[in-house]
């Protein structure tokens, strides 16, 4: 995949927790975007992210992205808030979505809890440039993750539904019942929220076509380990804080890939033999037996031999 | 061109189609007779309201399309919709439910395949109900039609084109 | 190289379409081996070999105008040869913005585009356009924007749609196809539109390509070369005009198939259009006569043992069946070994 070229341009922290960086083009202009891409941001520190493009997806001059500090950070967003400054320069991957806008709904309803905020920002541009007919509920804590609560007011008015922890449940059976038949349901956020959604869903009579989620499943840090490379016999060591798919990048082996958290499936890799912990969303049971996905999964036994 | 087709087809709808969520709210059934047998299955279903919409309780086909096009425009996600009849039945029924916001997987599609079917006759555009046989003329514009095995959802019909170029017309023109 | 236009040439009645030495030498022949099987054949749409068609995403060649002329008179007669569903309005101004962009970077003598937010200025200067219009407003063009750039760009043109995990084709302008109907295949998926092409399915080649073509990426096209075999130099062999042109077929004899026949190379050129998220594809027709295309001593071989050996489905399918044996046996004097 060939990167792009930005420069940081202004970064601000929005809540204690959640910090907006903008990403100008160093020459010209950025690609145009659909709703829902993101883009990956690859760090002075060899890690690489995938992060949601909330800003405009009509505006070439630059992209932005809010980035929450993660307790468990493997080095991405620890570096992104700590360390990342105006004037760097650093890649980003091409936009690409995995996320998009159903073309044929007559409804839109998207449903957001806290950072899940991001990708719904540029739906939200998008619709209203549609004049299509949609709601927000956002979902989020007042003081941490309610980045955005302002700007959604102001613009959304009548489109926009809050639930502050603290003062209103989200409840999905009730967002969910007596919509009428050119519904699409869209969500973005933790996972307990989707599986709740999966559930409330099928238990209204929903097909599985009109129930659309961007599960954010960043690779998540584990014990050391090391594969071995069947073609070339070579070893690479994979750190607690590294995910397999980085340790292959730093040994100069690149694998196609999109989401970086086992969503797409563009970095499938064959392997012969080794105990693996599957922790993507992406393949099939019987498919595990063979495969796994590098960019969230670990090795947790016996050593990983990789068909490549 | 029947020889080769009888190997790739893709487009030829079958039977029944459709994916019904594992509850269904609302069960929407058409048939183009009375439909006990079937209306009599589908009330054993604990939990689920049935409406069945038969063509003997309307004037005619137009009717009773307007009829279910009333009912789904106050239907809400849940709903499931069967249709039975012949082809040409249940295809132009199906475009008045898609055209409501009905998916494919919400509706199912039983047919009675030896009755009438759609043709679009790809020389004059025109839609007509024909026959099962292979070969048919255009009402419209008199070409003598192959009716290919690819079928257009969004038309209900199949597509019909002229059967033999060297002699185009059904009938000898003047 | 300088492109240069041919004065105006017909792909009807009198047929007075035909190439240029240089036109042929940069003909896209398909064979790259003796023997063909259907198969994906994508590669990464590079910039390759500066002068052939492989050097720009968007071909312009000598029949640019006679093309053009083409397109206008297939739509005056029949305008719903362009379709463009109203959910595909966004992807229809990713296309002008695409053949725009390309166009004026790779024929700057020919094209010119000025930008200025969404003002707009673009000049056609082989075919006299100058329009200034508000990129987003269909209102300030003459006509729709995916017929406006498509009446000005070569080849066949079709917008899918991306949803369900399938591609939908909801949006086109086909005024040249190789005997398929965008009217009738509209707004179908992707293996619902394939569902004529032989043996393919049985082999899994669309589920590969399907998944391949939903995973294209912005900024990463991929292409590829399909082939069929046309009598006379007849851009618009549509299933819509059959019962017009379908007779040509049996008037190939052992005395015209030289110049009757026509190999007809398409070249397929898939890309992401970056605001809809839609898939392009392109189809950009070369024809070339039996004459013209043994001036090349290697092409007339290899081309007398493909369709010798060719399966009978396929040749079927490409409709050749009428008038194979009277092509083959006078290809193969063109093969000394055979």
């Amino acid at each position: 995949m060939s990167a792009l070229d930005a420069r940081v341009g202004e970064t601000r922290l929005i809540t204690p927790v959640i910090r907006e960086v903008s990403l100008m083009p160093v020459n010209g202009t950025l690609p145009a975007f659909s709703a829902g891409s993101h883009v990956q941001l690859h760090l002075p520190n060899g890690k690489r992210n995938a992060y949601s493009l909330l800003s405009d997806p009509g505006d070439t001059s630059h992209y932005r992205i809010a980035v929450r500090q993660q307790a468990q950070s493997r080095g991405g967003s620890r570096y992104v808030h700590e360390q990342l400054q105006t004037g760097d320069q650093l890649k980003i991957s091409s936009p690409a979505n995995l996320f998009p806008l159903h073309s044929t709904a007559r409804l839109h309803v998207l449903i957001a809890a806290g950072i899940g905020i991001t990708p719904f920002l540029a739906y939200c541009t998008e619709l209203l440039r549609r004049g299509a007919a949609f709601e927000l509920h956002y979902a989020y804590r007042a003081g941490l993750s309610d980045a955005y609560v302002e700007v959604l007011r102001e613009q959304l008015g009548e489109h926009l539904h809050l639930y502050e922890s603290s003062a209103r449940r989200l409840d999905l059976g009730q967002l969910l019942g007596h919509r009428p038949l050119g519904t699409h349901v869209y969500a973005c956020g933790p996972q307990s929220l989707l599986d709740a959604l999966r559930e409330q869903s099928l238990a209204l009579g929903w097909p599985a076509a009109r129930v659309h989620w961007e599960a954010f499943a960043a690779p998540e840090p584990g014990v050391p380990f090391v594969v071995e490379l069947a073609r070339s016999g070579r070893q690479v060591a994979v750190g607690a804080e590294q995910s397999l798919l980085e340790a292959l990048e730093s040994a100069g082996v690149e694998l196609p890939n999109l989401c970086r958290g086992g969503v797409c499936g563009q970095c499938r890799t064959p392997y012969l033999k080794g105990d693996v912990e599957h922790r993507d969303l992406f393949l099939a049971h019987e498919e595990r037996a063979s495969s796994l996905m590098p960019c969230v999964s670990r090795g947790c036994g016996s050593p990983i031999l990789l068909d490549i | 061109m029947n020889r080769t087709t009888e190997l790739h087809p893709f487009s030829v709808p079958r039977y029944p189609s459709g994916n019904p969520a594992q509850r269904v709210i609302v069960q929407v059934l058409v048939t183009q007779d009375a439909g006990q047998q079937r209306h009599a299955q589908l009330l054993a279903r604990a939990d689920t309201e049935l409406r069945h919409l038969a063509l003997p309780q309307y004037a005619d086909e137009a009717a009773l399309g307007e009829a279910l096009a009333t009912l789904l425009s106050e239907a809400r996600v849940g709903v499931h919709l069967e249709l039975h009849g012949d082809e040409a039945f249940i295809w132009s029924l199906c475009g008045v439910a898609r055209a409501a916001g009905l998916l494919g997987d919400e509706i199912t599609l039983q047919c009675n395949e030896s009755g009438r079917r759609m043709l679009f006759c790809v020389h004059c555009a025109s839609l007509q109900a024909g026959t099962c046989a292979d070969l048919q003329p255009c009402r419209q514009c008199g070409v003598m039609l192959e009716v290919r095995r690819h079928f257009s959802e969004r038309l209900g019909a199949y597509l019909g084109v002229c059967a033999d170029a060297d002699q185009p017309y059904a009938q000898a023109r003047p | 190289m300088t492109l240069i236009f041919k004065p105006a040439e017909t792909y009807r009645d009198d047929f007075s379409f035909r190439n240029s030495p240089a036109a042929i030498a940069r003909f896209p022949f398909p064979f790259p081996e003796d023997a063909y099987m259907y198969s994906v054949n994508i590669e990464p749409a590079v910039s390759r070999d500066p002068g052939s068609v492989f050097e720009h995403s968007f071909d312009v060649d000598e029949h640019y105008l006679s093309e053009m002329a083409e397109r206008a008179r297939v739509l005056e007669r029949d305008p719903e040869r362009c379709l463009v569903m109203p959910h595909m309005a966004q992807a229809a101004w990713d296309l002008l913005e695409m053949l725009m962009e390309h166009l004026a970077g790779d024929y700057p003598q020919h094209f010119l585009l000025e930008r200025n937010g969404t003002a707009w200025r673009w000049q056609n200067l082989a075919m006299g356009i100058d329009q200034s219009f508000t990129f987003g407003d269909a209102d300030s063009l003459p006509c729709e924007p995916l017929e406006y750039i498509t009446r000005q760009m070569q080849g066949d043109f079709a917008l899918l749609d991306q949803r369900d995990g399938d591609l939908f084709m909801d949006a086109g302008m086909v005024t040249c196809p190789a005997d398929w109907s965008l009217r009738f295949d509209a707004g179908m998926s992707f293996k619902q539109w394939h569902s004529p092409v032989p043996m393919a399915n049985q082999m899994g080649i669309f589920e590969r390509a399907l998944k391949f073509l939903l995973n294209i990426q912005v900024g990463h096209p991929v292409r590829r070369l399909n082939w069929t075999l046309t009598i006379n130099p007849r851009l618009d062999t549509s299933p819509e005009t059959f019962h017009e042109w379908g007779s040509d077929r049996g008037s190939v004899t052992p005395d015209n198939v030289g110049s009757l026949v026509h190999l007809r190379v398409e070249l397929q050129h898939m890309a992401r259009l970056p605001r809809s998220n839609a898939v392009l594809f392109s189809i950009r027709t070369y024809l070339i006569s039996m004459e013209e295309l043994v001036s090349n001593p290697a092409w007339g071989r290899r081309l007398h043992r493909v369709l010798r050996d060719l399966p009978d489905a396929i040749a079927d399918y490409k409709g050749m069946t009428r008038y194979r044996q009277t092509l083959v046996d006078w290809l193969r004097q063109f093969d000394p070994e055979a």
